[in-house]
C-alpha cells in the first residue's frame, strides 16, 4: 500500500506541470545566464592573480614610504598586482588603452580611477581601502596610545594577508564565480518548499476537498504525510540531479568528481527545502497563492543573503552578522558545496551536512506537531 | 429493515464564534436506510456530516457510528465509511483508473481484492471507456461519476453523499440516483444531503428537515406530509365568480382556505377524501361553468414552508 501511495504521489507531483516546469526551468535558465556572463568575464580577466595597475608618480611618491612598502608587498611574484610608476598623462593613456585596469593617485590622499567595473577593480579597491583603513588606525594609535603602537602594527601586519592560505586540495573548480552556482544549487533545493506546501494543502481537511477524502480514510494520517514527503523529496532530488548534470555535463562547469557526496548534499538540501515548505504550509493560515508567494519571497531572500545575486554578500553577512549564515539554510547548503568542490574540507562538509539534517528535522517536527493537532475549528 | 443504529447523534452543538451552526441537534440513522438530510444552504447539513466524520471539532454532544464513539483516529470505523463530496475531489494528474485505485488503496491493502473492487466500481459507474482519461478530459456528468467511484470503490457499509447531483444534467442525475438505490439494495446505509426535494422524495426512506442547525421534523415522506395542515390543493378555472359562492365553498367539509384570483379558484384542504367530487358537485349545483381542474398533493416544499415559513431553496 505504501508503494502505491508513494508511486501515485510522485506522479501527481511530476504531472503538476506548472510547478515541475517552473522548479526545473528557473534554475536551468539562471544557471545558463551565469555561465554566459561568467565565461565572458573570465576570458576578459585572463588571470585573477595579476592586476595591471598604473601608479602616478608626480614627484611626491617618494614621500609615501609606507604606501610604497605596501605596494612592494602586494606586487612581485607572490603578489596580486603588476604595478608600474608613470607620469599622470601616461597613466591615463595606459588606462584608456587597457594596458592598466586602474590608476592609483598618491598625493595628499590615496585615490583610485577605473575605466570600467569588474572583479579586478573590486579587488584593487578592496586592497587600497584596506591600506587606508590600517594607516588611519596606526596614526590614531600613535597619536593617542603610542606605547601600544608596536603591538597594533604587528597585529595589523599579521592580518594584512589578503588571501588566507587554505588547503585547496579539492579537485574541483577554483573559479571565484563558482559561488554563484553553489547559491543556485541552494535555491534549486530550497524551491522544493513548493512541494511541501502543496502536500500540506492536500492533507489538511480545511484546505481542499481532496484532503477531506484522504483524512476520512482509515490509513493513518502520519503514513500519508510520510509517503507524501518521500514523494516530494524524490521529485525535488530528481530536479536537483537534472539541474546539476545540465550545468556539469552540458555546460561543462567543473564541480569536481566527488559525485556521491555532491548528490548527498543535494538530497540533504532537498530535505531541508521540502521540510521548510511543510512548516510554512502548516504555520501560515492563508490562501494557497499567498503561501506560495511567501515561500518564493523567503527563499529568494535566503539566497540573496547566500550570494546568489550580489558578489561577496555572503562574506559581508559573515563579517557583520555571522549568525545569519549559520541559520540561513541557503548559506549552509552553499557552504556544503564549497567544502566539497573548492576546499576539499570534509570536516566542513560534515558540519554542513549535520546542520542541514538538524534544520530539516526541526522543520519536520514542527510540521508534524501542528498536523497532529489538526482538526478544523 | 433492521433496527440497528448506524449513526447516533445526541445534543450536538457547534458554534462558529457567535453563529450557532448546530443547536442541540439529535439524529438516529438505522442500518439499511437511505436517509435524507434536507435543508436550505447554511442549514447545517454539511456541518453535521463533518462532525460525524470527525473532521470538525464540536462544542458539545456525542456522536456514535456503528455503536462506537467517532474520533479522528477511529480507523476501524473509517474503513467502513465512504464519502461522496459535493465538489469533485480527484487528482487532476492521475487517470480515472489511477484515481479510483489510489483512493481504494487507502482502504484496501490486498492487491488482488483492490483490483477487483476498482474494476467493479468502474463498471458500477459506467466508466469502462474512460479509464485512461485524465479528469480534465471528462464531461461534468462523467466527473461526478468518477467522484462517486472514488468514494464507494472500497464497498463501504455507510456512505455519505453530500449533494452529489449539484450542477449535473438530468440524465446523469438519474444515473446517480439509480446508483444510490443500487448501493442501498446491496446493503449500504446511505446518508444523502440535498436541497433538491424531488430527489429526496424519490430515493430516501426517511427524511430529516433541518434549518438553522436544528432538526425540525423527521419521518418518512408520508409521515412528514401528514405533519402539516395542508392536504390536497384543488384549482379550478372559472371565468366569473361571486363572493357568495366562495363563502359557500369555505363551508364545505375539510376546506381550510379558499380564494379566487385571476379566473382561478384555489381551494386548500386539510385532509379528507372525495374533496374534488364534492367541490365539482357544489359548483354544478350552483350552475357555475368551469374549465380545467387541477389537483395537487402536498410536497416536501409545502412541508418545509409550513414548518419554517420559508421556501426550501431560499438561502438563509
Amino acid at each position: 500500500m505504501i508503494w502505491k501511495l508513494y508511486k501515485y504521489r510522485v506522479k501527481r507531483l511530476v504531472m503538476d506541470k506548472g510547478t515541475f516546469f517552473w522548479l526545473i526551468i528557473f534554475p536551468i535558465v539562471l544557471g545558463t545566464f551565469f555561465w554566459m556572463a561568467f565565461s565572458n568575464i573570465t576570458e576578459k580577466s585572463e588571470s585573477l592573480d595579476k592586476i595591471d595597475v598604473a601608479i602616478v608618480d608626480d614627484g611626491t611618491y617618494e614621500n609615501a614610504v609606507a604606501f610604497d612598502e605596501f605596494i612592494k608587498n602586494v606586487s612581485g611574484k607572490q603578489g596580486n598586482l603588476n604595478t608600474e610608476k608613470l607620469p599622470e598623462d601616461k597613466a591615463e593613456k595606459a588606462l584608456d588603452e587597457g594596458e592598466a585596469e586602474g590608476i592609483i593617485y598618491v598625493s595628499d590622499e590615496i585615490s583610485l580611477k577605473f575605466k570600467e567595473n569588474g572583479l579586478n577593480q573590486t579587488i584593487l579597491k578592496s586592497m587600497v581601502d584596506s591600506y587606508i583603513h590600517n594607516e588611519n588606525v596606526i596614526m590614531d594609535i600613535i597619536a593617542n596610545s603610542p606605547e601600544k603602537a608596536q603591538d597594533v602594527m604587528e597585529s595589523l601586519f599579521a592580518d594584512v594577508a589578503y588571501t588566507k592560505e587554505v588547503n585547496m586540495n579539492a579537485d574541483g573548480n577554483m573559479d571565484v564565480y563558482v559561488q554563484y552556482y553553489f547559491a543556485l544549487f541552494a535555491m534549486t533545493c530550497m524551491l522544493g518548499a513548493h512541494y511541501g506546501v502543496i502536500n500540506t494543502e492536500e492533507i489538511r481537511a480545511g484546505q481542499r476537498d481532496i484532503a477531506v477524502r484522504r483524512c476520512i480514510s482509515p490509513t493513518k494520517r502520519i503514513l500519508i504525510v510520510f509517503t507524501d514527503f518521500l514523494a516530494a523529496l524524490t521529485v525535488q532530488m530528481l530536479i536537483f540531479v537534472m539541474v546539476f548534470f545540465y550545468l556539469n555535463l552540458f555546460l561543462g562547469i567543473d564541480f569536481g568528481n566527488k559525485y556521491g557526496y555532491i548528490l548527498l548534499s543535494g538530497l540533504l538540501s532537498s530535505f531541508v527545502g521540502v521540510a521548510y515548505g511543510y512548516m510554512l504550509g502548516v504555520i501560515v493560515k492563508a490562501k494557497f497563492s499567498i503561501k506560495e508567494s511567501i515561500v518564493t519571497s523567503t527563499i529568494l531572500s535566503m539566497n540573496f543573503l547566500a550570494g546568489l545575486m550580489v558578489t561577496n554578500m555572503k562574506n559581508l553577512v559573515e563579517n557583520n552578522a555571522p549568525v545569519i549564515n549559520r541559520i540561513n539554510p541557503a548559506a549552509v547548503i552553499s557552504d556544503s558545496f564549497y567544502a566539497l568542490s573548492v576546499f576539499g574540507d570534509m570536516g566542513m562538509y560534515l558540519r554542513c551536512s549535520i546542520t542541514l539534517v538538524a534544520m530539516g528535522t526541526i522543520f519536520g517536527i514542527i510540521s508534524v506537531l501542528i498536523l497532529r493537532r489538526d482538526k478544523i475549528d | 429493515m433492521s433496527e440497528n443504529i448506524v449513526i447516533k447523534v445526541e445534543n450536538l452543538v457547534k458554534r462558529y464564534k457567535e453563529l450557532v451552526a448546530l443547536d442541540h441537534f439529535n439524529l438516529e440513522i438505522k442500518e439499511g436506510e437511505v436517509f435524507g438530510l434536507l435543508g436550505p444552504n447554511g442549514s447545517g447539513k454539511s456541518t453535521t456530516i463533518s462532525c460525524i466524520l470527525g473532521l470538525l471539532k464540536y462544542d458539545k454532544g456525542n456522536i456514535e457510528v456503528f455503536g462506537k464513539e467517532m474520533t479522528p483516529s477511529s480507523y476501524d470505523i473509517k474503513k467502513d465509511i465512504g464519502v461522496v463530496l459535493q465538489n469533485v475531489a480527484v487528482f487532476e494528474e492521475l487517470t480515472v483508473y489511477e484515481n479510483i485505485d489510489y483512493f481504494c488503496s487507502l482502504y484496501v491493502a490486498d492487491k488482488k481484492l483492490r483490483k477487483k473492487y476498482v474494476d467493479e466500481a468502474i463498471e458500477f459507474t459506467g466508466l469502462e471507456d474512460f479509464v485512461k482519461f485524465y479528469p480534465k478530459k471528462l464531461s461534468g456528468g462523467l466527473l461526478r461519476r468518477l467522484n462517486i467511484a472514488c468514494g464507494i470503490a472500497h464497498k463501504p457499509k455507510l456512505i455519505f453523499m453530500d449533494e452529489p447531483t449539484v450542477a449535473v444534467d438530468p440524465q446523469s442525475r438519474n444515473n446517480i440516483l439509480e446508483g444510490i438505490k443500487k448501493l442501498n439494495e446491496d446493503g449500504a446505509t446511505v446518508v444523502y444531503t440535498s436541497h433538491y426535494m424531488e430527489e429526496v422524495e424519490k430515493i430516501c426512506t426517511r427524511i430529516a428537515i433541518m434549518d438553522s442547525g436544528k432538526n425540525l421534523a423527521i419521518g418518512t415522506n408520508e409521515e412528514l406530509k401528514n405533519m402539516i395542515k395542508t392536504g390536497e390543493t384543488i384549482q379550478v378555472e372559472i371565468p366569473e365568480f361571486s363572493e357568495n359562492i366562495l363563502n359557500g365553498i369555505k363551508e364545505l367539509p375539510h376546506v381550510y382556505k379558499a380564494e379566487y384570483e385571476d379566473g382561478h379558484l384555489k381551494v386548500q384542504y386539510t385532509k379528507g377524501q372525495r374533496n374534488l367530487i364534492v367541490l365539482l358537485d357544489y359548483l354544478k349545483s350552483k350552475d357555475i361553468n368551469f374549465g380545467r381542474v387541477y389537483s395537487e398533493l402536498p410536497t416536501l416544499n409545502d412541508v418545509f414552508l409550513e414548518i419554517t415559513g420559508k421556501e426550501l431553496r431560499d438561502k438563509n
